[in-house]
């Protein structure tokens, strides 16, 4: 009986640790794909776009050190999208992109499983509820940037990372490493990450020094060498693969600069301010529940990790001029982590189980509520603190008014189109079925018949033509006309 | 066989002359001038405006002054809270140059600043026109125009424009939209407001914290 029952402990055992991360996996999906389509596309969005046609055409991917971080999500979409034939960004549609984000969002709550060796499972369950339903997780799936998979990647490496410091395992160290240099050619960010997160989990490994060092050796190895692959387009432009160490003094450079300055207490107004939408009930729910996490884990050497992890990367973020919401999230989510404990201890310390599922069902709908307002109905107002600098729905009316010209000329599709300002992204992404368009950052001689799109700053150039302003972010316009 | 050396010779040189055209045609291509792609960007800097003002089509209505206005401000002095501008010199702002290029506009320091315009004499005002910058796109931020007799601003101020929604410049809060700088300048009702010296202020812009002038007309009529 007894050696019956070591058999079929494990058997029963082993179908919930997957059936709870597929369960998570498809239910924070569902939770994501509402509006991936009808959500104007971001800026950022529409230049990772084109940055991916580079890679889909076969044209490789190339390391830009200024704003366009690494290549991880490109390939990522490219295996995405290369099946279904795509390989021009004519061909895609905004779901079709922000899927693969979506995707990588989902996993990152199912990834919450991945901890359990050092979360229990009543944890790990609380801590999916705040990572799927948190309106700052949700939002940033729900848009084709780096944010949701350098998360996934850095908590499958905290996952690695955590078994190693334990057991000291070689095979540990190398997977560490790898997902290590994935995150970091995720997007640049992942550096300073891990800088905090390696030496927060390192503290207190019952490990020798002699196999700390060799393992992060070994570890640092493929990670480098995983960099050096991604960077350099697994080897045919090894010089771009330097272009990162150049960069170094660039990113740190613009962290400290003016672009995207924000006072200290930025993140704390984005988290937990009331606006006309109403209040940001994650960030209160989070942080309450974290608080009720360090309490009830304070002598539990994950949570008290995550706190440490929490701490310094808010003000790490903070102590930096440069800042952006979807940043949050690399606090948020060792924060949200530490809700789980917090959750647990709430749901055991409560008198009965209806009355714990009566709270649980109201801090659900409490996070659903703010989540459909802030990642669906107010998506793109700009009172909403995780829309920064949106795309405009106007864009739809100068698609639509585009179209209708396109149609009523002998060109059709093949009309041209002139754009003349100093900013007119996101229109590549709304002219993307327009072949015959060129973009010019002031007025050129002899401009042709077609449409034109100019900025405000270049519209004394055309006097003779009648154009109407569209909105493409708040603030900022374009005017279009056609010259016949 | 004569016959039949022409037919040959005929047929020989139509050959010759159908291959050397198709070579010819084989050798032209169609023209396809290379349009110039999109530059990549950054994240763009939200531009965060209380009370914008919507873009409007066309051109600005027709405003009517009385038809013994001159722009009164044309060459008259300029002074300034930032006597010593970064850029550029104050005599630009009234000098009749609307160019939106460097060499035609001031720049002046961060934070608030003013310039101020002597009219020279009291006179009765239909218009002020503004240029603060219009080689890019921005919107400058608590722009308020006022109109005394006092040089200093302390009694009679009439305020013509404010849209400084959140008093920032500390001259009361205004209602007046915040709008974009385009070629077009911004037209001011000055409602025949009396008074001998204009005056106008800004914070800084969309773009950077730093303010710039590059004309201000002063449309009236000279008090009898």
């Amino acid at each position: 009986m007894g050696h019956q029952g070591k058999v079929t402990g494990p058997a029963r055992r082993l179908p919930l640790g997957l059936l709870l991360p597929l369960l998570a996996f498809v239910a924070a999906l569902l939770v994501r794909l509402p509006g991936l389509e009808s959500r104007p596309f971001h800026t950022d969005e529409a230049v990772n776009a084109y940055i991916l046609e580079e890679t889909l055409s076969g044209e490789g991917y190339r390391y830009r050190a200024n704003d366009h971080h690494g290549p991880a999500l490109f390939y990522l979409a490219t295996a995405a999208l290369k099946p279904a034939g795509i390989t021009r960004v004519a061909q895609m549609e905004a779901w079709m992109l922000r899927l693969v984000t979506a995707c990588t969002g989902a996993a990152l709550v199912a990834a919450v499983f991945w901890l359990r060796p050092a979360l229990d499972s009543a944890a790990a369950i609380g801590a999916t509820v705040f990572i799927g339903l948190g309106s700052p997780f949700v939002y940033y799936s729900g848009i084709f940037i780096h944010e949701t998979l350098l998360l996934l990647l850095l908590t499958g490496f905290v996952g690695v990372f955590w078994r190693w410091r334990e057991s000291g395992a070689i095979p540990l160290a190398l997977t560490g490493g790898l997902l290590a240099g994935l995150t970091l050619s995720t997007k640049e960010t992942a550096a300073p990450l891990l800088l905090v997160v390696i030496p927060v989990f390192l503290i207190g490994s019952p490990l020798s020094w002699r196999r700390q060092l060799g393992g992060l050796l070994a570890a640092a190895a493929v990670c480098a060498a995983t960099v050096f692959l991604f960077f350099s387009n697994f080897g045919s432009h090894p010089a771009h693969a330097l272009d990162l160490l150049a960069a170094v003094h660039q990113q740190v450079g613009r962290g400290l600069g003016h672009e995207h300055a924000h006072p200290w207490w930025t993140y704390l107004r984005w988290a937990f301010a009331p606006t006309s939408i109403g209040l940001p009930w994650s960030g209160w729910l989070i942080a309450g529940f974290a608080a009720v996490g360090i309490w009830s884990g304070r002598s539990h050497p994950f949570a008290r990790r995550l706190g440490l992890w929490a701490l310094l990367i808010f003000f790490l973020q903070s102590a930096l001029p440069y800042k952006t919401p979807w940043l949050m999230l690399a606090f948020l989510l060792p924060l949200a982590l530490l809700a789980g404990f917090g959750a647990a201890a709430a749901w055991r310390a409560l008198p009965s189980r209806s009355v714990a599922l009566a709270a649980a069902a109201v801090v659900a709908a409490l996070l659903g509520t703010e989540t459909y307002a802030r990642c669906q109905r107010h998506a793109v107002d700009p009172a909403n603190p995780l829309a920064y600098s949106p795309s405009s729905p106007d864009l739809t009316r100068l698609q639509r008014d585009l179209d209708t010209l396109a149609a009523g000329s002998p060109e059709g599709r093949d009309l041209l189109v002139q754009v003349i300002s100093k900013d007119y992204w996101p229109l590549p992404w709304t002219l993307r079925r327009f072949p015959r368009t060129g973009y010019w950052p002031e007025p050129q001689v002899g401009v042709q018949p077609g449409a034109v799109l100019v900025g405000p700053e270049a519209i004394n150039h055309f006097p003779f033509l009648p154009t109407k302003p569209y909105e493409l972010r708040p603030g900022v316009w374009i005017f279009l006309g056609r010259l016949p | 066989m004569k016959r039949s050396a022409l037919a040959l010779l005929a047929t020989t040189l139509v050959s010759v002359a159908f291959a050397v055209t198709s070579l010819h045609a084989e050798d032209k291509i169609p023209l396809k001038t290379e349009l110039p792609k999109p530059l990549f960007v950054g994240t763009p800097v939200p531009v965060k405006v209380d009370n914008l003002e919507p873009a409007r089509s066309g051109k600005r209505p027709d405003f009517l002054i009385s038809a013994s206005s001159t722009n009164l401000a044309l060459k008259k002095p300029v002074t300034s809270s930032d006597p010593q501008p970064l850029l550029g010199d104050l005599d630009l702002i009234t000098d009749g140059d609307k160019d939106g290029s460097e060499g035609s506009y001031v720049e002046l320091a961060k934070s608030t600043q003013w310039v101020q315009i002597d009219l020279g004499a009291p006179a009765t005002l239909d218009a002020v026109l503004v240029w603060h910058f219009h080689a890019q796109a921005r919107v400058y931020l608590g722009v308020i125009v006022q109109v005394s007799d006092d040089p200093d601003f302390i009694t009679g101020v009439k305020t013509l424009y404010n849209s400084d929604a959140k008093n920032l410049v500390g001259q009361g809060a205004g209602k007046d939209p915040a709008y974009i700088e385009t070629y077009e300048g911004r037209l001011i009702d000055a409602k025949e407001t009396k008074g001998r010296y204009v005056r106008l202020y800004s914070q800084g812009n969309t773009t950077n914290s730093l303010n710039h002038y590059i004309e201000v007309e002063v449309w009236g009529t000279k008090a009898k």
